[in-house]
């Protein structure tokens, strides 16, 4: 794994000391952002859609409106949406550690990072959703659709280029958010910066963590641009 | 049997800023194979009305009865499949963005299950039939208004259905446009006995395809009745407003100010309008009477309507000349089965 890295190593000797010194760690944080970014991810993607199709379909007036739910649930969202991240990362602790057995390491990064994500998600999804004209609902309705077809075949279907914009935006959001997690114990190069490049001076090392965070940043970008574009939107 | 029968529908819209009354007891029936149609200004309920007769609404009181099927005795299931028998097509049409034209055809087939193979020949063939074979892969934003609404048309017909609903479906399109979806619909009508109900606030498309019409105003059906009656003898005021938007009605208040009229009643003529129905449309009354009783005729403002294929001929004649002979004239022409109603006279000739 790490001789992976090794032709990176030779290229950058000379003008990062410290990188060159510090070799294994550098390549354990990067390891560990993308494990906490790509497996959080796929939790938020599910979990967010979901509950941005939940907060569409509840409201008033939609395929499954519910006065109750649609009071609760929203609140719910905007609560866990109002929590700043890092108080949140201590608060849940206890909830981290019995989903995971641990509070510490990527596992005990990556469930608030979920946590905090979903909801966030869901809102971008739910615009999405929003976007599609109410009249495509009657248009189903009076085909004789039944209400999860439309959800999933037709709602989603017209959405995805909203939704896929979505979850660009949040795994952004969310390479930041990981960054963060960091500082609290979850490894990756937002700790790798705070504890190398600002505690110990090492200001080779703070700018390679920026170089790298904004690297993934591009990437996913370059993602998110390419399905959109496969899409025909 | 009738094809939709409804009876004392009632429906309130209640929301936090109080309560809307769109329907107040609405009857109706349309006749299978007919083409019906609901005419009526924007709030008069109309809408509210063409969605409660596939449920998309649901009213509070009265029943719905659409193929002989108590539309609120039915489950979730029923009305689904119920459904699939009611088509309906909407002013914005509602194709779906992300799929072909061919891929939104084809949906409702898919849906109900159809083969594959036979599930495809007959999306072809609907949309052969509506016209847009060779565009079965454009997207729906490539398409102008028109063909989007006979994608609809083709989609809503998928399911064999016995009636079609038309919720302002030529609203959004120009007055071609309007004339060739028409057609369409008026061929569909007679190719697969297909009832249409269609909601409108446009007299061309009554006058158009609708052999029978309703008007709604104010949540309730002030006059209803065959199309080329109502708008021959309109006895509502909302009726006469629609007749007299067809006739052009406003431009003759101009004429009847100007100089040659004014002469005509000063010297004792009479300006009356005929309404001229059907083959009376086509005989030359004019002119007859004219010669019968020495008089002068002249037209001062006219036009002849198509309804239902059947013109309707509205006409202002000055007649001048012996008040005698004019009052004998009058009374010809309204035996001669055309109706006549006096427009501008003398005051002293009552």
């Amino acid at each position: 794994m790490f001789s992976a890295f090794d032709f990176i190593l030779d290229f950058v000797k000379p003008f990062f000391p410290n990188v060159a010194q510090y070799w294994a760690r550098v390549v354990k944080a990067i390891v560990e952002t993308l494990e906490m970014v790509s497996v959080s991810f796929g939790f938020v993607a599910v979990l967010g859609v979901a509950l941005g199709i939940v907060l569409v379909v509840i409201s008033e007036g939609h395929l499954y409106e519910n006065k109750i739910l649609n009071t609760v649930v929203p609140r719910l969202v905007n609560l866990f949406r109002s929590i700043p991240f890092v108080i949140l990362v201590a608060f849940i602790l206890p909830f981290t550690r019995f989903m995971v057995g641990t509070a510490v390491g990527v596992p005990g990064a990556i469930v608030p990072i979920v946590v905090a994500m979903v909801p966030f998600v869901a809102r971008q999804v739910e615009l999405a959703l929003l976007e599609v004209n109410r009249g495509v609902i009657d248009m189903a309705l009076s085909l004789g659709f039944s209400k999860p077809y439309i959800v999933f075949r037709i709602l989603l279907k017209e959405a995805r280029s909203g939704i896929v914009r979505a979850l660009t935006l949040s795994s952004i959001s969310l390479v930041g958010y990981s960054a963060m997690a960091g500082v609290v114990g979850g490894g990756g190069i937002g700790d790798l910066a705070i504890r190398y490049g600002y505690a110990r001076f090492m200001s080779d090392i703070t700018l390679l963590s920026l170089l790298l965070l904004l690297g993934i940043v591009f990437f996913l970008q370059g993602i998110g641009n390419f399905v959109l574009e496969r899409l025909g939107t | 049997m009738r094809a939709i029968e409804v009876t004392d529908v009632f429906k309130t819209y209640r929301t936090r800023s109080g309560s809307v009354e769109a329907l107040k007891g609405v009857s109706l029936h349309v006749e299978k194979g007919d083409i019906f149609g609901v005419i009526g200004h924007s709030g008069s309920g109309k809408s509210t009305l063409i969605r409660c007769i596939n449920r998309l609404e649901k009213f509070d009181r009265g029943s719905i009865f659409v193929g002989g099927s108590d539309l609120m005795s039915l489950s979730e299931k029923e009305l689904r499949q119920k459904r699939q028998k009611i088509g309906m097509i909407f002013q914005q049409f509602h194709l779906l963005r992300n799929d072909s034209v061919y891929g939104n055809v084809l949906l409702p087939l898919t849906y109900a299950g159809s083969g594959k193979a036979a599930a495809a020949e007959k999306a072809d063939r609907l949309l052969t039939r509506v016209g847009l074979r060779e565009k079965r892969g454009a997207y729906p934003s490539q398409l102008s208004g028109g063909q989007q609404q006979r994608v609809a048309i083709a989609r809503a017909l998928a399911n064999d259905p016995e009636i079609l609903l038309c919720d302002e479906a030529t609203s959004a399109l120009d007055p071609d446009t309007t004339h060739s979806i028409l057609a369409l619909l008026k061929e569909l009508n007679q190719e697969l006995q297909l009832t249409v109900l269609i909601i409108t606030h446009e007299m061309a498309v009554v006058k158009d395809i609708c052999s029978n019409v309703a008007v709604l105003d104010g949540g309730k059906i002030v006059e209803q009745g065959k199309t080329l009656e109502m708008f021959t003898n309109p006895r509502h005021s909302v009726t006469k407003q629609f007749a007299n938007s067809l006739f052009e009605q406003d431009k003759i208040k101009e004429v009847l100010l100007g100089e040659y009229v004014k002469k005509v009643i000063g010297s004792g003529g009479l300006v009356a309008r005929l309404i001229f129905k059907g083959e009376k449309a086509n005989d030359a009354l004019i002119s007859d009477v004219s010669r019968r009783f020495g008089i002068d005729a002249s037209i001062i403002f006219g036009n002849i309507e198509i309804i239902q294929s059947q013109p309707l001929g509205n006409l202002y004649v000055a007649f001048s000349g012996p008040a005698d002979r004019i009052a004998e004239a009058v009374d010809y022409a309204a035996a001669q089965g055309v109706l006549v109603q006096r427009v501008a006279e003398n005051a002293e000739r009552r």
